[in-house]
C-alpha cells in the first residue's frame, strides 16, 4: 500500500530536457509560473499552452502521465472554476435560475483559472519528472550559494533534503514492515473513528522514530568515516555546467514567454 | 616501522546517563601490520565493535593508546588523515549509503577529500569494478540486494584508497549468497591490492579464511594466532561463546568414538574429506 508513494517522481531519459542544468531547469520553471500570472488573455495563454505542452513532448513524458499529476488536484481546479462560473457578476448573462447565473465574464474567469492550474501543474511536473533528487537539490545548492555569504546553511539544507529523499524508501518500507507484525498481534488500522485510527498508529509511529534515531546516528558515523565535514573543500562527480543545450532552451523560452507577455500587453 | 594498528594496553569505558561507566576493552594489546587479514572474534558484548572504532578515531582510548599508520588517534589535527588511512564498513548497509544513485554514494568520500571531478570519476569506476558493481552504477541503491549494498558500501570507501578497511560485521544481515559474495571481494581486495583487512564476524567459515584470528572476551584479548592455532581449541573456543568449524567437531567425535587418532586441524570440508580418505585407507590396508 505505501509502496505507490512516489516522492519527486523522477522518470530517466536522455532528451534535451533531462540534459540541461538543473539549475536552467528551475529558472526555466520559475518563468513559467510567473507568466502564468501574468497573463489572462486567450491569445498570451494559447502560446503558453503550446510552449509547456510542446516541452512536455520535446522531453518524451506521456500526456496521460502529466495529467496524472493533476489527480490529487481535481477537486481543487472543479471547485475553483465551478465557484468562478457562478459567483461572477456582471451583465452579459447567458443563463440563470433563481439566483444562481453564468455571465459570459464568469465563462472566462473559470476557464482562465482552470487553464491557469493546469498548465502550472503540468509546468512543475515537468521540473520533477526529468530531474532526479540528487540534481535538483545540487541545483538549488548552487542556486541559492550567494546567500551563504549571509551565513545561512544553504549546504546543510541542500545535504538534509537529499539525505530525506534517499530515506523514503528505506522508511516507508519499514513503515510496512512494523504496520505488518503490529497487524499479525492483532492491531486494526483500518475501522473505527479517525481517533480510534490515530490511536492505532502510536504503536507504528513509536518504533518507527526509535529506528530513525538509531539510523541517524549510524549514518552520521558513516559519513564521518567517509570524511563529510560539511562544505569545506568539497568537490563534486558532477560538475554542474551551463552549455548549448541550456542556450536553446533560454532561447526558445524568451522567445515564447516573452512572446506570450507581449501578446497580453498589446492585444 | 610502523605498524597497520597498534593497540597498546587499549582500555575503553562506556559512560552512560547514570554516570555508571562500562569497562568495554581493558587493556588490550594488539598489533596488526600492514597488509594482514585479520578476523576478530567474540561472543555478543565482547567489546569486538568498540575496538573497531578505536581503530579509526571514532571513539577514542580512555586508557593506553592506538596507532593507526603510525599516527596517534589522540591527536585531533591528524584525525582525517587516520581516517582516510583506515575506512570502516558496518553491519547494516542501509545506514551508511548517503545518495540515491550508487556511482554518487560511492564518489561521496572523494568528494569530502576535494578530489577533482575527473579523478573521482576513474577511481568511482576502478572501485565498482573491483567489487563486481560497475554494470549497476546508474541503479538506485535501495533497489539493491543487501549483498549488493554491502558491496557498494566497500565501493565506497575502497574509493577513498585506504591502506586498511575494518569491517563490523559486513555479512550479519546477508543471505549466504550475499556472504559469499563480501567475502570474495575482501580476498580480491586483499591480494590484488594489498589492503590491510580486519573483519570483525561470528561466522567461523569467514574467520578461517582469515590469515590471524583475535578472540575478545569481556573486553580482554583471549587468543590470538592463527586460524590452524585457535580453530582446534575446541573447548577453550566453547566457554567463549564460539563454536569451532564443523570439520573439527567432525574429526573430534571419531577420535573420541572410534580413537581413529586423527589430526583435527581440518578448517574445510576439503581438509576434513583429505583426512577422511587417507583414514579410510589406511583401515582398508
Ligand atoms: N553506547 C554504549 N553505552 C554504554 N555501553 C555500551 C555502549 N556500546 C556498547 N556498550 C557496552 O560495551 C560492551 C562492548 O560492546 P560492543 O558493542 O563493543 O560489543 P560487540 O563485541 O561488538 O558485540 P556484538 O557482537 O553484539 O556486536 C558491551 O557490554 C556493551 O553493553
Ligand atoms: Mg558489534
Amino acid at each position: 500500500m505505501l509502496k505507490d508513494i512516489t516522492l519527486g517522481q523522477y522518470f530517466p531519459g536522455n532528451t534535451l530536457m533531462h540534459r540541461i542544468d538543473p539549475r536552467t531547469k528551475i529558472l526555466l520553471v520559475m518563468a513559467i509560473i510567473v507568466a502564468l500570472f501574468v497573463c489572462s488573455s486567450a491569445p498570451a495563454y494559447l502560446v503558453l499552452a503550446v510552449y509547456i505542452f510542446g516541452l512536455i513532448a520535446v522531453s518524451k513524458l506521456s500526456l496521460r502521465m502529466v495529467l496524472r499529476g493533476l489527480k490529487p488536484l481535481l477537486v481543487i481546479i472543479v471547485f475553483t472554476g465551478v465557484l468562478n462560473l457562478f459567483l461572477t457578476p456582471g451583465d452579459d448573462i447567458l443563463w440563470r435560475a433563481g439566483f444562481v447565473s453564468i455571465t459570459m465574464a464568469g465563462v472566462q474567469k473559470a476557464a482562465l483559472i482552470v487553464a491557469r492550474l493546469v498548465l502550472l501543474i503540468a509546468g512543475a511536473s515537468l521540473l520533477t519528472y526529468t530531474t532526479s533528487p540528487i540534481q535538483l537539490t545540487d541545483g538549488l545548492e548552487r542556486l541559492l550559494s550567494p546567500l551563504k555569504k549571509l551565513h545561512l546553511p544553504i549546504h546543510e539544507l541542500a545535504m538534509m533534503m537529499s539525505l530525506a529523499l534517499r530515506f523514503i524508501p528505506t522508511l516507508v518500507e519499514e513503515t510496512d514492515k512494523i504496520m505488518s507484525a503490529q497487524r499479525a498481534r492483532g492491531a486494526d488500522f483500518d475501522s473505527g473513528n479517525l481517533l480510534h485510527r490515530a490511536k492505532a498508529l502510536i504503536p507504528i509511529l513509536v518504533p518507527l522514530f526509535v529506528s530513525a534515531f538509531r539510523r541517524a546516528d549510524e549514518l552520521a558515523t558513516a559519513m564521518e568515516c567517509r570524511l563529510y565535514r560539511g562544505d569545506t573543500g568539497r568537490t563534486r562527480l558532477r560538475q554542474l555546467k551551463f552549455g548549448r543545450d541550456d542556450a536553446v532552451c533560454a532561447a526558445a523560452a524568451v522567445l515564447f514567454l516573452g512572446g506570450a507577455i507581449v501578446l497580453q500587453v498589446l492585444v | 616501522m610502523s605498524e597497520m594498528i597498534q593497540a597498546e594496553n587499549l582500555t575503553f569505558r562506556y559512560t552512560d546517563f547514570s554516570h555508571t561507566t562500562h569497562l568495554a576493552l581493558d587493556g588490550v594489546n594488539l598489533t596488526i601490520p600492514y597488509g594482514q587479514f585479520a578476523a576478530i572474534l567474540g561472543r555478543n558484548g565482547s567489546g569486538k565493535s568498540t575496538f573497531a572504532k578505536n581503530c579509526n578515531a571514532i571513539a577514542l582510548p580512555s586508557g593506553g593508546r592506538v596507532l593507526v599508520d603510525g599516527i596517534d588517534t589522540m591527536q585531533p589535527d591528524r584525525i582525517w588523515d587516520i581516517r582516510r588511512a583506515c575506512s570502516m564498513v558496518f553491519q547494516n548497509p542501509d545506514n551508511q549509503i548517503v545518495a540515491t544513485v550508487v556511482e554518487e554514494d560511492v564518489a561521496f568520500g572523494l568528494e569530502n577529500m576535494g578530489v577533482p571531478p575527473k579523478e573521482i570519476r576513474r577511481r568511482v569506476n576502478e572501485a565498482l569494478r573491483m567489487v563486481g558493481m560497475y554494470e549497476y552504477c546508474m541503479h538506485a541503491p535501495h533497489l539493491l540486494s543487501g549483498g549488493q549494498k554491502q558491496r557498494i558500501a566497500i565501493a565506497g570507501v575502497l574509493a577513498m584508497e585506504p591502506k586498511c578497511i575494518v569491517l563490523d560485521e559486513p555479512t550479519a544481515m546477508l543471505d549466504p549468497r550475499g556472504r559469499a559474495d563480501v567475502m570474495h571481494v575482501l580476498h580480491r581486495l586483499h591480494e590484488e591490492k594489498g589492503i590491510t583487512i580486519v573483519l570483525i564476524t561470528h561466522h567461523m567459515d569467514e574467520a578461517v579464511q582469515a590469515q590471524r584470528v583475535a578472540v575478545l572476551e569481556a573486553g580482554h584479548l583471549i587468543l590470538d594466532g592463527t586460524p590452524r592455532e585457535i580453530f582446534v581449541q575446541t573447548a577453550k573456543l566453547h566457554s567463549l561463546g564460539l563454536t569451532a568449524p564443523q570439520s573439527v567437531q567432525l574429526l573430534e567425535a571419531l577420535n573420541a568414538r572410534a580413537q581413529a587418532g586423527l589430526e583435527t586441524d581440518a578448517l574445510t570440508v576439503e581438509e576434513c574429506a583429505d583426512r577422511l580418505e587417507a583414514w579410510l585407507k589406511g583401515g582398508r590396508a
